[in-house]
């Protein structure tokens, strides 16, 4: 794409980074949506102050506006066209643009309160609670003093308004400092220090290396050779790889001379202010010339210089105009589905309040007609009544509707809010803490970046994951090989003498005779070192072979000899190579040096064939002694069509190798050479130089040519390299799907790639019954694909019935094996649920299509139910297409998993995103709501804490609402006996401080700290998981069932002391029938009721828990004397006149036990009856605590060890086209290098190990027609 | 509200937990070695693994049976005896809101039909007499009681209507709530609100006939009756002497009242004024619309009624002053004894043995469901499929 243009050395298309065929197919590539990235950092403040920021929502804007309206001041009108003329500030200033003063705070000291209130009751609950205020302070309604609700209101602003002062200090700060950091500015020609916030557009200023970038700026002159910067943006994209800028030659020359820099008056045109991170447009006219710019020629700010002793630049956007902060708080506010449902539920609740005031209201109307009118002898109706009976009860009335929704509005109460979000962060707090989710080797542990998605964790019903760096570690090890016909790298257990799995501790061949053997080389097949140490032709052949053929740089890093490659594949090959003895050291554009156990050998380049995606394979053609041969490494399949006269006994034992390498998930190439004729080879040569400088078709007549030489091969033998996959992936995976979660596996990785790792992570197994493959190009053949597919779905196949019966048997071994009793005469190979479904493998040309919105319910279809979906060579927009079509369509909970940018779209589409951290790449970490450092950790993540986050949110508010209820709706009872007069059962006190102090421990105690189920235990069965995600542990039912149960208790709550203390006498005479000593009574009972209830419901009892729980009563009592004989209470004496009498504590245990019974019979019904998986689990837990039995855990059978497996090719390579034409071509920009033998390169970054800024020279590759993903393969 | 308030609480919570986990975790000895060594493991404490020890209670039959025959064998004799408690009470209750006037000028009408009369002066009160036997000497302290029925001493409008400080002595006191019963002739009303102007003021004495027709009068003590605590803290007379001029200087009288406040028991100053035990009484609104409040107890110093009311005739004379027939409310007159748990009301003794009842029922029908179909949780945990639960 970008091949042709002028600035072609230069190699940062690999900022892109998108898979490769992003940007060549996607049909809403064109329609503008970009794929929003996360543009964050840590280290420098003003982008972690980025990173904070709240979303910018319609509230924001609104905001805005206020805050316009406290400044009084227009913004400009929005710019269509920037035009700027450097070092020309007059000319510049009358655009207005903004200068480079950023203001991320908020508020000033002076406008905090009004903005910050305003901003607060934006929120539903507040303003809900700022109204009932207003309307406790009407006097003629108000039935409860405003006390009651004006406490816990200030209560939580003041709360909120802290947090949000500090928050903003935080900013003020950040911003200072930001603002007052140094840059040198061109002023008159001369260079000036000045603060970051006097920079302005137009300016030139010099940056420095390591220093971060002020402003956006055009990239005028470096200190490097062709105008050349290189940039690290980390913090823009959370790539840690350099990309290089390149000035425009015309202004490159200008160096570092100030005078010409001062005098620099080219008129830039460009585009306005924008978030697009990769796009840059605009043209520069100087000196009469024209010259386009594009992105390549700026450095935006948030970027650091490195590797570039000095550059200018004029700046271009500034402040908040620069991409960084336009880029600033995008991020969609996730909440979760409970979330949503407890908005219904509480619109609901506001509906049924109004019902019970609209009952109460007319209640009252009636009662003040029949009996209030009279008993106006000694209540007098109220001022705002007139005096006809009708008009003034029917005033009354309506004024008494308002106060019902006072006395009534606790059903709503404030401290659901805060109690979930504190249960929300200690549950995240958990998380952070889990030592089983921390990963000691790059010491980092889990964290949970959102602290209000927990409980969702529980409910996952669909998982999008990456593949690189998720599934696999982008390791690449070379495993296996078959070298003409034998088989070498299988590792023999010599007690046992069959082959085993080696593991961490197996003895390792020792290389070390090799000088340059790499420790970390593993191999465990001594047979073959043996073999090229005894001098074996074919072994040298093979591993000459590896050292020769492929595009690998050699770089000399401490003293030590390391490789940059392409793909890890390649490294993984060449690094074999060179620990059996075949040592690459250096290449030039002509040649290559390799040492072999004979002496160093330099072959001279001929030609390189590169690999591309549809030759599959590679070759180099090479000179050394006098002959001329052809290295060709490539797919089986691709090569095996070009050998010539093979032994087929050879062939047909490679081919076993191979389909076995397949079977065990190996990734293999088919290795060949040619011997090549010298008259031949130079009229091929001739043929091919007219081919490359022809300018019709060149690509096909070179594929043409390439055709005709590799051909009659000889075949070598074959390499098996183990793409390497996180530790526990593939268990992982099996308790995930045993779960009831869908796994689609989204990858940027080529078909084959896809196919390969989904066997050798079971996410497919050989038992699947079917695997249907879409790679439609066109809309018909996609529709006609999904049409098939769904036919094989629908065939209500016998086998399909079978299937069935297979699945639900495989739960009973399973469950069996997770029990840990002896049932082993069930074969245990047939226990993956796996077996007998459909798997669906869909390219990214088909998704394209798939995804249209004619297809998208078929697609949906189809997918949904397959056991296993595969997309492959998708766009990161085509991965947030998924996952969107999910969402949309279906009613669950996606999660997506990934660890690169790539990933970032889809992890911000879902409903959850986890990061896998401690990568590289901290943008995917950035934009996730959960971080985990390995895969492995998200059963634990979803099985474990999201099944008990998810069990203690339902318990809790399913407590919570009963509580509500139970506490709330005795004063709905009362109104019978009160002439619907709103009057309260309890005292303003006790309402005031019910939810706040006595009932809020014990349930935020529960919340916190309950399991019904271990973890252990959580995960060996993965089927606890299922309620979660059918959303049965809180649903509408549940909380009509929590608010029935509440209102019955709330009956009972006031028909039992109502009987008890009618007409009720002291032993001394005193009656004790009057409202304050029922009301501290009933609120006495409900307090213990709802105690007893929490007692209930708290199935794990800590120490912690005791406290809450009992220790809320002892408050109770505590407050209640303190309030009324301190503090001078109005209901002072009646508790402790009631509590003095028998009577009172009979109702009480009257009131417990006919409140506790029915629960619990309830309950024992079930447990002894319809128990639950939890509660069997939990009865086990018990019995296995008794006789501490160990728990073993569940295992699937890898695929490899499965009979009947199918026939596959295990061809998969992460490598796209190579460095082939750039090597030949001599195009490396490089300096001198430090050592003379090794040529030093750098590439983004490659494998693992990534060259960071601190790498001396820098390499840009010539971006490739085809690449896009440049250095990062296949992601 | 929530997200913000969720970051407000992290750096308090993690500074909490710290210091909370540096208190205890000697205790729990758990190993919190890596404090110095700058990883970023988390702390390996039982509390934040979630592996704090707990007790985890199962319903099983083994407990849950127990439990409903434990409350169904308790309940049923505590409410045996709860019933023998309340039965033991003896109690006498007269209504009287009908009882016609003894004045022969009344012409045998009822009092309440005197006291709606158009020209009855509230200065001569109605008086009638309620005769009535008593067949079986009541046993203990006698108590005599007013109640009331319909009448809705715990209206909201009602309840509210009083000034807590105001009886409390304070004379400066807004008497926000009071109206319309605040002022009257543009002083404030001593005590204020609509619960002190519907202070009862019937007036009842207690004479035990003979059978000659002679009339013992049985000796009532009209102080002890309000609770001690409201005495204490609630009501207090401002300072001065009870008088016009004195605590009560510039008060107008409740416009219901015949008296002002400081009149209502001149011969006795500490039952004087707002500590007046029968105004405190009043102002304890009731619960419900049917109570009744204590109005005297026998005096037991008196010979003959020392440790009972004996058997026989009594009468009572009502000053039938309060009308209640206009809100459709009746009025009557109560004289009880008390046993250990108050009050005759056999309520709870019932309630307790039905709900025994219950407990044993539920027992006996879990026990045989239990055994019948019961499931041992280990024997059926491979054998379903579907754990989704109920």
């Amino acid at each position: 794409m970008a091949a042709g243009t002028a600035a072609a050395d230069d190699g940062d298309d690999m900022e892109t980074s998108g898979s490769p065929a992003s940007g060549q197919s996607s049909p809403a590539e064109g329609n503008g949506e970009t794929i929003e990235m996360c543009r964050r950092g840590s280290e420098d403040p003003e982008v972690a102050e980025v990173l904070t920021r709240q979303p910018a929502t319609a509230k924001e804007r609104l905001l805005a506006g206020a805050r316009r309206v406290f400044r009084l001041k227009e913004p400009p009108p929005p710019e269509t066209e920037r035009r700027i003329r450097a070092n020309d500030l007059e000319y510049n200033s009358q655009f207005q643009y903004a200068n480079n003063f950023i203001k991320t705070y908020k508020y000033t000291v002076l406008t905090f309160w009004p903005l910050n209130l305003f901003e607060q009751f934006q929120r539903l609950a507040n303003f809900y609670f700022a109204c009932l205020l207003v309307l406790q302070l009407i006097g003629p309604i108000s039935s409860l003093t405003p006390i009651t609700t004006l406490l816990p209101l200030l209560g939580v602003l003041s709360v909120t308004a802290a947090k949000d002062a500090y928050d903003d200090y935080q900013r003020h700060r950040n911003d200072r400092q930001v603002n007052n950091r140094v840059s040198l500015v061109l002023r008159h020609g001369k260079l000036t220090r000045e603060q970051w916030s006097n920079v302005r557009v137009g300016d030139v200023i010099r940056m420095e290396n390591d220093q971060f970038v002020a402003a956006d700026l055009l990239l005028l002159s470096t200190s490097e050779p062709n105008g050349l910067s290189y940039i690290e943006t980390a913090e823009l994209d959370g790539e840690t790889n350099l990309k290089c800028r390149q000035a425009l030659p015309a202004t490159a020359e200008l160096g570092q001379d100030e005078t010409l820099l001062g005098k620099f008056d080219g008129k830039i045109n460009c585009e306005p202010p924008n978030n697009n991170l990769n796009k840059f447009e605009g043209t520069l006219e100087w000196n009469g010339k024209k010259f386009a710019l594009d992105n390549d020629k700026i450095l935006l700010r948030g970027c650091v210089l490195r590797n570039t002793q000095w550059c200018y630049g004029v700046v271009i956007f500034a402040g908040r105009d620069t991409k960084l902060m336009q880029n600033s708080g995008k991020t969609k506010f996730k909440r979760t589905s409970i979330d949503r449902l407890l908005n219904v539920i509480i619109l609901g609740i506001v509906g049924f309040l109004l019902l019970m005031c609209l009952f109460c209201t007319i209640a009252c109307g009636i009662w003040e007609t029949v009996t209030g009118q009279y008993f106006r002898v000694y209540l007098p109706w109220d001022a705002l009544a007139p005096e006809g009976a009708t008009a003034g009860a029917t005033v009354t009335a309506l004024l008494v509707f308002f106060s019902y929704a006072i006395v009534l509005n606790t059903v709503v109460p404030i401290s659901l809010y805060v109690s979930v979000e504190v249960i929300r962060l200690m549950q995240s707090f958990l998380i952070n803490w889990d030592l089983a989710m921390y990963h000691e080797k790059s010491d980092t542990p889990a964290k949970a970046r959102t602290t209000t998605l927990n409980e969702e964790l529980g409910q996952v019903q669909y998982i999008f994951s990456d593949k690189t760096g998720t599934l696999t570690q982008n390791i690449m090890v070379f495993n296996k090989c078959s070298i003409a016909g034998k088989n070498y790298g299988d590792f023999i257990d010599p007690v046992i003498g069959e082959v085993i799995e080696p593991t961490e501790d197996t003895q390792a061949v020792d290389f070390s005779a090799n000088d340059m053997y790499e420790p970390s080389f593993r191999f465990f097949d001594q047979t073959l070192l043996d073999a090229v140490n005894s001098g074996d032709e074919d072994s040298h052949m093979f591993f000459r072979l590896l050292s020769l053929c492929h595009t690998v740089m050699p770089e000399e890093k401490d003293g030590k000899l390391k490789y940059q490659a392409q793909s890890p594949d390649e490294d993984a090959l060449v690094s074999a190579a060179r620990n059996f003895g075949f040592v690459f050291l250096s290449r030039t554009p002509s040649s290559i040096t390799i040492r072999t156990p004979r002496g160093e050998e330099e072959h001279e380049v001929l030609c390189i064939l590169d690999f591309n995606n549809v030759r599959k394979r590679m070759s180099v053609i090479l000179r050394h002694g006098g002959k001329i041969r052809l290295y060709c490494k490539g797919a089986d399949n691709i090569v095996f069509e070009r050998l010539g006269n093979v032994e087929p006994e050879t062939k047909a034992r490679t081919e076993e190798h191979l389909q076995k390498f397949a079977g065990e998930g190996l990734r293999t190439l088919v290795l060949a050479y040619k011997e090549l004729d010298d008259a031949y080879f130079e009229e091929w040569k001739k043929r091919h130089h007219e081919a490359s400088v022809s300018l019709v078709e060149r690509d096909e007549k070179l594929d043409a040519l390439f055709e005709e030489i590799e051909k009659d091969l000889v075949l070598i033998g074959a390499t098996a390299i183990e793409d390497k996959l996180q530790d526990g992936v593939p268990q992982t995976i099996a308790n995930l799907i045993l779960a009831g979660i869908r796994l689609w596996v989204l990858t940027g990785d080529k078909q084959e790639t896809a196919i390969n790792i989904g066997y050798s992570c079971q996410l497919l197994t050989d038992d699947l019954q079917d695997v249907f493959v879409v790679e439609g190009h066109t809309m018909q053949d996609v529709e006609a694909e999904l049409n098939r597919c769904m036919d094989d779905l629908s065939r209500p196949s016998a086998d399909a019935k079978a299937h069935q019966h297979k699945q639900s048997l495989s739960v009973v071994t399973f469950s069996d094996e997770g029990y840990g009793h002896d049932t082993p005469e069930e074969d245990p190979t047939s226990n993956a649920s796996g077996s007998g479904g459909f798997a669906l493998v869909i390219n990214g040309h088909s998704l394209i299509w798939a995804l249209t919105s004619k297809l998208e319910r078929l697609f949906l279809d189809v997918a949904c139910q397959c056991q296993a979906v595969i997309c492959c060579r998708v766009t990161p927009l085509q991965k947030a297409l998924v996952v969107d079509l999910v969402k949309k369509h279906k009613k669950a909970v996606t999660l997506s998993i990934g660890d690169g940018a790539n990933d970032v779209s889809m992890i911000k589409t879902a409903h959850i995103g986890v990061g896998i951290s401690g990568q590289e790449g901290l943008q995917a970490v950035l934009s996730s709501d959960y971080s985990i450092a390995q895969f492995r950790y998200l059963e634990r993540l979803l099985l474990v804490h999201g099944r008990w986050s998810y069990y203690r949110m339902c318990k809790f508010l399913r407590y919570f609402f009963y509580k509500n209820f139970a506490f709330t709706l005795c004063h709905f009872w009362y109104s019978f006996f009160c002439g619907f007069s709103a009057q309260t059962v309890y005292d303003v006190f006790f309402i005031s401080t019910y939810n706040l102090f006595y009932t809020s421990m014990p349930v935020l105690a529960l919340g916190v700290f309950d399991q019904d189920v271990n973890a252990a235990n959580s995960r060996s069965y993965p089927k606890l998981y299922t309620p979660g995600v059918r959303s049965l542990g809180f649903n509408k039912r549940i909380f009509v069932g929590s608010m029935l149960h509440g209102a019955v208790t709330s009956l009972v709550l006031f028909m039992i002391p109502h009987g008890t203390y009618k007409d009720a006498v002291s032993p001394e005479g005193y009656t004790i029938s009057d409202h304050q000593l029922f009301g501290a009574v009933v609120a006495t009972v409900l307090v213990v009721v709802v105690t007893m209830q929490i007692c209930l419901d708290t199935t794990y009892w800590t120490w912690l828990n005791h406290l809450c729980v009992w220790g809320s009563l002892f408050t109770y009592i505590l407050l209640q004397f303190f309030y009324n004989y301190v503090l001078g209470g109005v209901y002072v004496g009646s508790l402790a006149m009631a509590m003095s009498e028998a009577n009172f504590w009979f109702c009480t245990l009257l009131t417990v036990i006919v409140l506790m019974v029915p629960v619990l019979a309830w309950r024992f019904y079930f447990v002894d009856l319809h128990p639950t998986l939890a509660d069997l689990v939990r009865a086990k837990q018990r019995e296995d605590k008794a006789q501490k039995r160990r728990m073993d855990e569940f295992q699937r059978t890898p695929s490899a060890r499965r009979r009947g497996r199918s026939v596959r090719s295990g061809y998969a390579f992460a490598h796209q086209e190579g460095f082939g034409r750039l090597i030949t071509s001599g195009k490396m920009m490089r300096r001198p290098p430090p050592l003379a033998s090794l040529s030093m390169f750098s590439l983004g970054r490659s494998g693992a190990s990534s060259p960071r800024a601190d790498t001396q020279v820098t390499f840009c590759a010539e971006p490739s027609s085809v690449s896009m993903g440049g250095g990062h393969g296949d992601r | 509200m929530k997200r913000v308030f969720s970051q407000q609480c992290e750096e308090l919570v993690i500074k909490v937990v710290q210091r909370f986990e540096h208190s205890t975790s000697a205790i729990m000895s758990s190993p919190v070695s890596s404090e110095q060594t700058k990883t970023k493991r988390p702390s390996s404490s039982k509390f934040r693994q979630q592996q704090l020890p707990a007790w985890q209670p199962i319903l099983t039959a083994g407990t849950v049976l127990p439990t409903f025959f434990v409350i169904g064998v308790a309940f049923i004799p505590v409410g045996i005896a709860l019933l023998t408690f309340s039965g033991n009470v003896q109690e006498v209750v007269k209504e009287y809101t009908q009882c016609n006037s003894i004045d022969p000028a009344h012409n045998n009408a009822t009092c309440d039909e005197v006291l709606s009369s158009p020209n009855h002066t509230a200065a001569t009160p109605c008086t009638c007499h309620i005769n009535f036997n008593v067949t079986e000497s009541l046993n203990g302290r006698v108590y005599m009681y007013y109640g009331l029925t319909n009448f809705y001493q715990n209206h909201r409008r009602y309840v509210k209507s009083r000034d807590v400080n105001q009886l409390m002595g304070q004379t400066d006191s807004a008497l926000s709530d009071c109206s319309p019963f605040a002022t009257a002739d543009k002083k404030p009303i001593a005590p204020c609100g609509a619960i002190a102007n519907s202070l009862f003021n019937d007036t009842f004495e207690l004479k035990m006939l003979s059978s000659a027709g002679a009339e013992l009068a049985v000796p009532l003590v009209r102080t002890g009756i309000a609770w001690p605590s409201d005495k204490k803290y609630k009501f207090e007379n401002p300072p001065g002497p009870l008088t016009a001029d004195g605590a009560f200087k510039n008060t107008a009288k409740p416009v219901n009242w015949k008296r002002a406040v400081y009149e209502l028991d001149p011969a006795h100053p500490e039952n004087n004024g707002y500590e007046n035990e029968d105004l405190i009484v009043w102002m304890r609104t009731a619960a419900l619309p049917t109570f009744r409040k204590l109005w005297a107890r026998v005096n037991e110093s008196a010979e003959t009624f020392k440790h009972s009311l004996p058997a026989g005739e009594y009468r009572i004379v009502v000053s039938y002053a309060y009308p209640v027939t206009s809100f459709g409310g009746t009025k009557r007159i109560i004289l009880s004894t008390t046993s250990l748990l108050g009050g005759k009301n056999p309520f709870l003794g019932v309630a307790y043995i039905v709900v025994g009842c219950i407990c044993l029922v539920l027992g006996v029908a879990f026990l045989i469901i239990h055994v019948k179909y019961g499931k041992r949780g280990t024997d059926t945990i491979t054998n379903r499929t579907d754990w989704s639960g109920h």
